[in-house]
């Protein structure tokens, strides 16, 4: 394989992926201002869920890639999936902003389990993954107000879902159920508030910041 | 009149809608951008003419992964997974059939034949199985903005998952890529149509 140009090959599809995402925003009804006051704040909420997601993705990648603990295909996926995270944090940074909200920042640290090998390691992406697909999927029926926006988060949620996939195949687990299965805000953020380690973003649901909060030897048992 | 021949009509009247009703300042972006214009297209679709096109995908794929099966050319993980994916073509099938019935419309039937490639080996098996899977992905993404009924949009959305998920998978097993882009492409009913009717025929 040529790794250069396998590189160039994806930053440009990450370039144009991006662009076609903003593209496909400039010509929404959204930013003719059209929709705002129906749905703009919710509308900014679904965003700034997905970046929280997104940001979590992609420091996961980044910082289990740093770890040391993976090698040969698995290292190589992790890195094009955390390309993958990156640019959809830039591509919903860049929709938030243009719609006049304030995008949600990543957080300064994470709390991840602690990994032994890698065999725990693609465990866990699996399961971070199967939530992001599940987390889009529960979210896609609200935006089905916005042409662009709604097509934007449909491809992401496919690329997320393709994440989980190859993962569950390096785990030996199930690589596609026949109906993808959707989570709401609230049986997401359980799961992922006690990793954020820190206040969720306004407008969205505090559940699940108790069992952070409370701490102990619990939290969501999907991570055990 | 057959699904082929009502999107062919429908593409049509889709075209000539669009140029009269997207009306965009010359040199403005939706002027020039096809991605838009195929949009304002599906837009002329109902939501059971996007099951009945979704349907029409499905009983292809099925058949398609029955074929791929019969040849007994697939062993292994690799046979795991085409059995589990064609059950879930199957499982699709069945699910949009019920769900066109309960509102009221005609299921379009499957093919009695489709002009499949020879499934002479492994490699032609990937490669077609591949190809397909992804035209799903983008039939079903590019459609998704036309449905307006938010439970059929939330069915369309946990089934485009599944097309994606057996793509990938099928690259992974062809040595490919499995995750070749941050995003995955949409496609046009018209582009879908390019490459799907050479299989399904007259």
């Amino acid at each position: 394989m040529n790794n250069k140009m396998n590189m160039s090959r994806r930053n440009f599809f990450k370039a144009s992926a991006v662009a076609v995402v903003a593209s496909t925003l400039a010509t929404s009804p959204l930013m003719s201002g059209v929709g705002l006051a129906q749905g703009g704040n919710q509308t900014l909420d679904i965003l700034n869920y997905a970046l929280t997601l997104e940001h979590l993705e992609a420091r996961a990648y980044r910082d289990v890639i740093a770890s040391g603990l993976l090698s040969g295909m698995a290292l190589d996926f992790f890195r094009t999936f955390g390309e993958h995270e990156a640019a959809h944090v830039t591509a919903l940074t860049q929709t938030i902003q243009q719609l006049g909200g304030t995008p949600v920042a990543a957080q300064a640290n994470y709390n991840w389990p602690t990994f032994a090998n890698q065999s725990e390691v693609l465990t866990f992406f699996h399961t971070v993954e199967e939530l992001g697909a599940a987390a889009y999927l529960g979210q896609a029926p609200r935006l089905i107000d916005n042409d662009g926006l709604l097509t934007a988060a449909v491809s992401i949620h496919n690329v997320e879902a393709q994440h989980a996939a190859v993962l569950a195949d390096l785990i030996g687990a199930d690589p596609s159920p026949d109906f993808g299965t959707p989570k709401t805000m609230e049986e997401v953020l359980v799961v992922v508030t006690p990793l954020l380690n820190a206040n969720v973003p306004s407008g969205m649901p505090q559940t699940g910041r108790g069992g952070f909060l409370g701490g102990g030897a619990g939290g969501p048992s999907v991570f055990h | 009149m057959d699904m082929q021949s009502k999107l062919m009509e429908l593409l049509d009247f889709g075209q000539s809608r669009s140029r009269r009703n997207t009306v965009a300042p010359a040199g403005s972006i939706a002027a020039r951008d096809n991605v838009a214009l195929g949009r304002a297209f599906a837009q002329t679709m109902s939501d059971l003419d996007i099951l009945n096109f979704a349907l029409t995908l499905e009983h292809l794929e099925a058949e398609m992964y029955r074929q791929m099966l019969a040849t007994n050319i697939l062993t292994g993980k690799e046979l795991t997974y085409f059995r589990d994916f064609g059950a879930a073509e199957a499982a699709h099938v069945t699910a949009i059939t019920q769900t066109i019935q309960q509102l009221g419309g005609t299921p379009v039937a499957a093919k009695a034949m489709y002009n499949f490639p020879a499934f002479g080996d492994r490699g032609a098996i990937l490669n077609f199985a591949a190809t397909v899977e992804e035209v799903g992905v983008g039939a079903y993404q590019g459609a998704a903005p036309a449905i307006t009924n938010a439970n059929i949009l939330a069915a369309a959305g946990s089934i485009v998952q599944v097309e994606a998920r057996h793509a990938a998978i099928v690259r992974l097993l062809q040595g490919q890529p499995p995750v070749p882009a941050a995003f995955t492409p949409s496609l046009t009913v018209q582009e879908v149509l390019t490459k799907v009717t050479p299989i399904l025929g007259s």
